[in-house]
């Protein structure tokens, strides 16, 4: 739990929306690491199941949460990273987009998301 | 609650393409005789109208990321992903020279529209509204095309989704849905400063907003929130109120809200709503102030889990589910109109017209850009 994704930091940081609780926030981790939810670099990515949808975890309307990989003894932080479409700074340019194809592909295979979420997802939609 | 799967009015087409390739946008093309499709890997081919693949198009286009938008205007093709923009002047027969030329911007976007002149639009999100066009007084480093980021000095708006109103002379008039932030509209003109009015609440999650469709008033439009609320605004350009219109059987998930005039599409997760003249009816509660809460409708719903849809002119309705495109023929759909059930709206709101008539003039900050690469 950083403040910094709990509104202690900047306004371009992103955030954890306030009707998320800590517990939905842990949940969101541990779904994540139960269902090996990881792209390439063992980076978690986490979602919260809402009935046909997902909730959204950010202020941002964001609806999957990202938990870069740490290694130990640094705990994990994670904060909502996705979709949230925005212009690459110029020292990002080049850089592929996340959550990776892979993670969305994972999540339809452990039933986390659908085939038509998964579509959406991976157009940068909300579902 | 119809079913797609017996009903005549719906076709299932360009069965080959689809399984060949995982398909995540379809669309109306340049020609009026091709479709567009857009692939989860990158790709963009066209078909014709009884879906033989026109592989004789010397064009071949691959991004990396799954096409969400594609756009046509002035000879030009613009294609969007989550990841990338991509602009390509179309082959011509007496212009081979330009024939593959093109440019790639880094930063996804939420889709694309043409405006009215010779360039697009595209809601980048949280990072402001985008006009890509051909500026043909500056030579930067590819000589193709200049990018124009806009977006408020002050505080967020996302921008989500984008339609071009009427013209204005050369001008566009664009209407935003800028989720919690609410609506936001201004005159554009390309290259030039430009101003956005902003209103809304964050009571209401605007993620679409489309063109009313309707010849006589031109600048109406559809606002969509994601709880299905429907939202008709009669004169985005001088007249700003409207109503909140919830129907029970909108539910799950709003998508996306298209109109042809006539008829009004709603996608949600759940179903294929079509409403029948929803703007007369709603006019005449705004304008004699009537109180009565509850109106009937027209409207017919077909259940079905889809991804997005799409126009193609006036004669169909292109909508893509996760293993199949299906086509809705609107003129059939419109001989059926006496067949259309009757609903009542559950609840008229009007006090969404106090707080969403309340204007801001927000300032928007703009800065040119180069394309990171040439193609």
């Amino acid at each position: 739990m950083t403040a910094k994704h709990h509104g202690g930091g900047s306004s371009s940081d992103a955030c954890w929306a306030e009707d998320i609780t800590k517990a939905e926030e842990f949940q969101v981790f541990d779904d994540g690491v139960a269902f090996c939810i990881q792209d390439e670099s063992g980076n978690v990515y986490g979602v919260l199941r809402h009935g046909d949808s997902l909730r959204e975890l950010g202020t941002w309307q964001q609806q999957v949460a990202e938990f870069p990989v740490t290694l130990p003894p640094t705990p994990w932080h994670g904060y909502p990273v996705y979709p949230c479409n925005s212009s690459a700074p110029e020292n990002r340019r080049g850089e592929r987009m996340r959550p990776s194809k892979a993670v969305f592909l994972r999540m339809e295979v452990v039933s986390l998301i659908t085939t038509r979420q998964r579509k959406r997802l991976m157009k940068g939609d909300h579902v | 609650m119809g079913t797609f799967n017996t009903d005549p009015r719906f076709s299932h087409c360009w069965e080959t393409i689809v399984e060949r390739n995982d398909i995540s946008w379809v669309g109306p093309s340049h020609d009026a005789m091709k479709l567009c499709f857009g692939t989860e890997t990158g790709e963009v081919i066209w078909a014709n109208l009884d879906g033989k693949l026109l592989w004789e198009l010397p064009l071949t286009v691959k991004l990396g990321e799954a096409i969400n938008g594609v756009a046509f205007n002035a000879g030009q093709m613009c294609v969007t992903t989550r990841n990338e923009t991509a602009n390509w002047f179309l082959p011509t027969d007496t212009d081979t020279a330009r024939t593959y030329l093109g440019d790639t911007i880094a930063g996804g976007a939420h889709g694309v529209i043409a405006d009215r002149s010779d360039g697009f639009f595209m809601p980048l999100g949280v990072a402001g509204l985008q006009n890509l066009f051909v500026d043909s007084s500056t030579t930067n480093e590819h000589g193709l095309v200049t990018r124009l980021v806009a977006k408020p000095e002050k505080g967020d708006a996302n921008f989500y989704s984008v339609v071009s109103l009427a013209t204005a002379g050369c001008d566009d008039i664009l209407a935003c849905a800028i989720r919690q932030n609410g609506l936001a509209m201004g005159r554009f003109k390309t290259g030039k400063d430009f101003k956005f009015i902003t209103f809304g609440n964050n009571n209401f999650d605007f993620i679409d907003i489309c063109s009313a469709g309707i010849t006589s008033l031109p600048s109406a439009a559809y606002a969509l929130t994601k709880e299905g609320v429907i939202c008709p605004l009669q004169n985005m350009m001088s007249d700003l109120r409207t109503v909140a219109m919830r129907f029970p059987s909108v539910e799950g998930t709003a998508y996306r809200i298209l109109a042809t005039g006539d008829l009004v599409f709603v996608l949600t997760s759940r179903a294929l709503h079509v409403i029948h003249k929803p703007m007369d009816k709603i006019n005449s509660r705004i304008e004699i102030n009537d109180d009565t809460r509850q109106v009937h409708f027209d409207k017919v719903s077909f259940d079905m889990e889809a991804v997005d849809m799409n126009l193609v002119g006036k004669n169909w309705l292109l909508i893509l589910l996760p293993d199949r495109v299906l086509r809705l023929d609107l003129k059939s759909l419109k001989n059926t109109l006496q067949q259309f059930p009757t609903e009542t709206s559950s609840r008229i709101s009007p006090e969404i017209s106090d707080q969403l008539i309340s204007r801001e003039t927000v300032a928007m900050s703009q800065k040119h850009e180069s394309p990171s690469s040439a193609i």
